[in-house]
């Protein structure tokens, strides 16, 4: 449903969309950016993962040429960004959400979108744009009366009025409920299905998780980690964790000795099983004890590989702890 | 151009549902207009109420001919709403019966017992003043040095008729005429009465004395054009409001759009600054062409407008919108907070209204008040659209021009500079 409003593309990976090298971006004495360096294919979906003021926006900016690094090159679609002309002619090629984006209060969905789309030379059917997005409804409310989701939505819209090549997304589902953030999910991820190369932002685990292809893991401005997700879940996500509760004494002490690095706390217990080809052999002797009733399995996490990379926990609202 | 005429359509939108802002670009200015013209008087110069008592009469209850001459003259400047008070009874209680329990100002001129006498005999006094001195000159007068034109005997006649005259001048012994105003001290245009009343008397006294020319006290000789007062406040108010809706409206805009992240949106599409900026000066040139019309058709229709703009005219509002548009940005660009950039634009722009003659003429201020007046930026739109509309001159708005449209080249070019597009 969601790609016929746009011109399909045919899905070449091997093509680079994003080339940047030992990007730095200093404000005064603070290196917002250090020496960054990545590479996103055309048609895949990208995630920068970090907290707030990790420099994910700053390096966003700095790609769309809205803001000039300090040192590196960038290279977007094959244009130079920190040249102006060439920045001109990328913004035809790209699509934006910027993080907390808002549109003109007074000014009806349809009004916001065809402010947008007359700044292009040429733009999608806004109409077809409106039902794609689930906004057929709000059509003719004011900005100011829409909710949360719906702002995004008609945001991610906006970001996809001009059939761009690249699709940038800051933060498109903070302050949002679990369902309009799914909802958002569900637009991002019918994106990649058009063949839209996307690169978004986010301090959700969930949301990298689920959408995209490869992500980055980005704290204080440097890239401790980046590569397919599977692979870093794999790699870091500190594998998959048995949880027990109310584990009788007797059977705790065989638990102990069986998997000394076991956690225990009181009578509830966690095993962490980090092969893959292990995890029939825990379950079946748990089974054996009679203990699968209460028995709970979780997958390796990308709250995992952020928590062994940085030291540090990162929380629902950005925060490091 | 697309572009730029997207940013208007845009800011227009916006505009027009902002109930404040379109009511202090539109309704407020209009509101004030009509005020303004109901307070300051429609087609006619104000008309003061006045109360005659004429004791000047003769035997028979009649007026004499030179009270009625004077009355008459009263009557023919417009300036007064004349009410006769009987001769036989007390002017201040009947001119409270007049007005009623209600009260209210009454003012009572007193023509004294006499005065048509007394004009006639100041009259013939003052002419046998002139005969002697004009005696006194001639009997001074010499053909050559020390030869005199007079000879001795012709001397002493003329003497002997100048002494006869003085004769004449002691038993005349006319009395100086005084005419009675009674105001009350509370009574605000007492003392402009009292001026125009003292106006009337000197011409018609000077011109029985004098040398006998007709007495006429013509309207038309003091007043060169047929503006009524709406056509004075009409130029003021427009000037005053396309200053204040362009200021107000491009500083909150852009205070508004920047902090909101709206001019960050725009400016990753292929929207260029320069476009921005012009687009958003056109969609204020806009507004004030709006104004202008809204308060021109509210004057012709209603309030008897008889000024017509004319190109000088559309020219002026052109170059104050655009010169106070640059102002606006500039403002916005130095003040990043809403609120306080709100402020801001008040700040200069109340004063400037005040300070400008927008709203009443500047002749009597102070000095220092016009000196500070000729530096702002309004008193030259002003000027300049007062000129093009009711002055009967409109090339005099030619160098206002020319100063408002230098100071919007100016204004826009530090405004631009002043308005980021992109981040650092």
């Amino acid at each position: 449903m969601f790609i016929s409003c746009f011109r399909r593309k045919r899905l070449n990976l091997s093509t680079i969309a994003i080339k940047v090298e030992g990007l730095v971006k200093v404000y005064g004495t603070i290196r917002a950016v250090d020496d960054v360096s990545f590479e996103i294919n055309e048609g895949e979906i990208f995630a920068f993962l970090g907290p707030n003021g990790a420099g994910k926006t700053t390096t966003l900016e700095i790609l769309q040429s809205l803001r000039k690094s300090t040192k590196g090159s960038v290279s977007v679609l094959g244009y130079d960004v920190s040249d102006n002309r060439d920045a001109q002619k990328l913004k035809k090629e790209i699509g934006v959400l910027p993080q907390d984006f808002n549109a003109i209060d007074k000014l009806t969905v349809k009004e916001n979108l065809s402010v947008i789309a007359k700044m292009y030379d040429k733009h999608v059917d806004l109409k077809k744009l409106i039902l794609t997005l689930d906004l057929e409804d709000k059509t003719n409310s004011k900005f100011e009366d829409l909710s949360g989701g719906l702002k995004q939505r008609l945001g991610i819209a906006g970001a996809l009025v001009n059939d761009p090549r690249i699709v940038f997304l800051d933060e498109p589902t903070t302050g949002l409920d679990p369902r309009a953030r799914r909802d958002v999910w569900q637009v991002i991820e019918s994106l990649k299905k058009d063949g839209k190369t996307v690169f978004l932002t986010t301090h959700y685990m969930e949301e990298a998780e689920i959408l995209a292809d490869r992500v980055a893991i980005i704290h204080k401005g440097k890239i401790v980690a980046i590569g397919k997700t599977k692979t870093l879940l794999e790699k870091s996500g500190g594998g998959r964790t048995v949880i027990l509760e109310d584990v009788p004494e007797s059977i705790i002490k065989e638990i102990k000795n069986r998997f000394p690095k076991a956690t225990i706390v009181g009578t509830d217990v966690r095993i962490q099983i980090l092969k893959l080809k292990e995890v029939n052999e825990v379950i079946s002797y748990l089974t054996k004890k009679g203990l699968e009733q209460s028995l709970q399995i979780t997958r390796p996490s990308l709250e995992n590989v952020f928590l062994r990379l940085t030291g540090v926990h990162l929380t629902e609202e950005g925060e490091l702890t | 151009m697309r572009k730029v005429i997207a940013v208007v359509d845009l800011t227009l939108r916006n505009w027009s549902r902002i109930r404040s802002a379109v009511f202090f670009s539109i309704l407020f200015p209009l509101m004030l207009l009509l005020i303004f013209s109901t307070v300051f008087g429609g087609d006619n110069d104000p008309s003061f109420s006045l109360f005659v008592q004429n004791l000047d009469i003769d035997e028979d209850g009649g007026s004499s001919d030179m009270s009625k001459v004077f009355l008459e003259i009263l009557n023919s400047t417009d300036a007064f709403d004349i009410s006769e008070i009987p001769a036989g009874v007390n002017a201040n209680s009947f001119a409270k019966d007049e007005i009623g329990p209600l009260g209210g100002v009454y003012r009572i001129l007193i023509i004294p017992e006499g005065f048509g006498s007394d004009i006639v005999l100041g009259a013939v006094e003052n002419r046998i003043s002139v005969t002697q001195n004009t005696i006194q000159m001639l009997l001074q007068e010499e053909r050559s040095p020390g030869v005199p034109i007079l000879d001795q005997q012709e001397k002493e006649q003329i003497a002997a008729g100048g002494a006869a005259l003085d004769n004449a001048a002691g038993e005349i012994a006319s009395k100086k005429i005084h005419l009675v105003l009674v105001f009350d001290p509370s009574d605000t245009s007492g003392q402009v009465v009292y001026s125009i009343l003292l106006s009337i008397t000197d011409s018609f006294s000077n011109g029985l004395i004098g040398v006998g020319e007709s007495i006429s006290f013509d309207r038309e000789s003091v007043s060169q054009y047929t503006f009524s007062a709406v056509d004075y406040y009409l130029p003021g108010l427009i000037g005053a409001f396309i200053m204040s809706t362009t200021v107000v409206g491009i500083t909150s805009q852009n205070t508004e759009f920047r902090k909101r992240g709206i001019i960050k949106r725009l400016s990753l599409t292929p929207l260029s600054r320069l476009e921005w900026i012009v687009g958003s000066v056109l969609a204020q040139t806009v507004l004030a062409f709006i104004l202008t019309l809204v308060m021109f058709a509210v004057g012709w229709a209603v309030l008897g407008v008889t000024a017509v703009p004319n190109l000088l005219v559309v020219a002026m509002v052109i170059a104050g919108a655009i010169q106070f548009s640059g102002l606006g940005m500039l403002i916005a660009g130095m003040i990043k907070d809403i609120e306080s950039a709100n402020a801001a634009s008040n700040a200069i722009v109340l004063p400037m209204m005040f300070l400008s003659g927008a709203f009443f003429p500047l002749d009597a201020a102070p000095e220092f008040i016009r000196i500070i007046s000729n530096l702002l930026p309004l008193k030259y739109l002003i000027d300049g659209l007062r000129f093009g509309l009711i002055s009967g001159f409109p090339e005099g708005a030619i160098i206002s021009l020319a100063i408002t449209s230098g100071l919007a080249a100016v204004f826009v070019i530090i405004g631009s500079i002043t308005t980021k597009w992109h981040e650092n």
